[in-house]
């Protein structure tokens, strides 16, 4: 739906500098919070493959964060889907944040996209303080 | 014929995608009606009448799922048909969703043709 | 019969209803056929990368090598000879990964992605694919009928019909166990 090639990833890649970020809370088994990060390069290409729109340059700033909370619910949801517990989830409607998260994440991801980058982190309930 | 749908998504970007995907299949979607939650998709179903209802789950206020309860529970309305279109795919969501009645599920993410063939199938394929 | 063989980075586009294009050796290249079934148009495009941004010097002179600018200009020759474009069938095989093992370069699922960005983008549905896969394929299509055909290596050619491979999204929901 975001039409953005995901490259293999590189363990030793640096953060892709992201200029927009969200986070989901998750209640069940486990509960938490996950968080995405995306480069403004990223985000633009997200949100203008999304909507159908072209140029890139075409989609405004309230599009472009409707967009990416829908990327990060989608994101949050999917990955909770693929745990073995088989038991559901309730997902909050996702925030824009002001700046990145202060806390070091439980697991975290870095992802090389074909334009610009993103990354991903959940923090479980157990750890958050 | 033209047919009346009703999308139900807090999101207003996928609401977006969904209503382009109904307008790029070719349907006569006469008209395609948005609501923000279970609520206020209630409210509207209480003035309009619908061919189709799309709903997500996850939703601030009255969630998807209790949504489809109360429709289930009016006599007019349960004969609406229901497509679920959510994040939730583990089987216990769906089993749930099944038992109250829903016609059809998709799990986010979706390719538009996914969502069209779920569409051609509750509504029949649509004449160009 | 008439054959008409398209190439590696190579279109045709044709309204002769005794025509027949052709294209062999859909690696991790895709084949783009489309059939306007009132005016009789079909079209039929083999390219082999995703973008021309890389190489805007070679796009200018083969616009049929890149996705990006070869489906545009497939719709357009299909459009002056009299296609619609809400009636035209759209379909597409091959973005299979060949001579690349591990999945390294990826440019089948780029070309592949390509595909459905352009054609989301400009207010198309595919109505029909087979792609992915490990295995080279050849596809037809009969201009006067609008039928196509797809055949991979080491299998028997079947039509390719309205139906869509299940797409990615949709549940089985009545298998649920």
């Amino acid at each position: 739906m975001f039409f953005l090639i995901v490259e293999e990833p590189d363990p030793s890649a640096p953060p892709p500098g992201s200029s927009w970020w969200l986070e989901v809370d998750f209640r069940g088994d486990p509960s938490g919070c996950f968080y995405l990060g995306l480069s403004e390069e990223a985000a633009a290409t997200a949100a203008a493959n999304f909507l159908g729109a072209e140029p890139a340059a075409a989609v405004g700033r309230e599009d472009t964060v409707n967009v990416l909370r829908e990327m990060a619910n989608m994101i949050c949801g999917a990955t909770l889907s693929r745990l073995e517990n088989g038991r559901s989830f309730e997902l909050s409607s996702p925030r824009l944040l002001e700046g990145a998260p202060l806390r070091q994440p439980d697991a975290a991801c870095i992802l090389t996209l074909d334009c610009g980058g993103a990354e991903a982190g959940l923090w479980l309930d157990s750890s958050r303080g | 014929m033209a047919y009346r749908v009703l999308i139900v998504d807090d999101s207003p970007s996928m609401r977006s995608f969904i209503r382009r995907v109904i307008e790029i299949s070719g349907f006569d979607c006469g008209v395609c009606l948005e609501a923000g939650n279970g609520q206020e998709a209630l409210a509207v179903l209480n003035r309009e009448w619908v061919d189709l209802i799309l709903t997500d789950i996850n939703m601030p206020g009255m969630d998807g799922a209790e949504f489809v309860r109360r429709l289930e529970a009016d006599d007019c309305l349960r004969s609406i048909p229901v497509l679920v279109i959510s994040t939730d795919s583990s089987n216990a969501r769906i089993r749930h969703m099944l038992a109250l009645g829903v016609k059809g599920y998709i799990a986010k993410p979706f390719t538009p043709e996914a969502l069209r063939a779920e569409l051609e199938r509750l509504l029949g394929v649509p004449h160009v | 019969m008439r054959t008409i063989v398209v190439g590696v980075a190579d279109c045709a586009v044709s309204n002769d209803p005794d025509a027949v294009l052709i294209t062999h050796a859909l690696g991790s290249c895709i084949g783009l056929l489309i059939h306007d079934p009132v005016a009789r148009v079909g079209g039929l495009l083999h390219y082999m990368l995703p973008e021309s941004r890389l190489d805007a010097e070679r796009a200018l002179r083969n616009p049929f090598m890149f996705a990006d600018t070869g489906i545009p200009e497939l719709f357009r020759r299909a459009y002056a000879l009299g296609a619609v474009k809400n009636r035209i069938v759209v379909r597409a095989a091959g973005a299979a990964q060949v001579m690349d093992p591990d999945g390294v370069f990826q440019i089948g699922k780029r070309n592949s992605q390509a595909l459905r960005r352009i054609l989301w983008k400009a207010g198309i549905l595919l109505q029909g694919e087979e792609l992915g896969g490990f295995s080279s394929r050849t596809v037809r299509l009969e201009v006067g009928t609008g039928r196509m055909w797809c055949r991979s290596t080491g299998e028997p050619e079947r039509e390719m019909t309205g139906s869509v491979h299940l797409a990615q999204g949709v549940v089985e929901w009545r298998t649920v166990s």
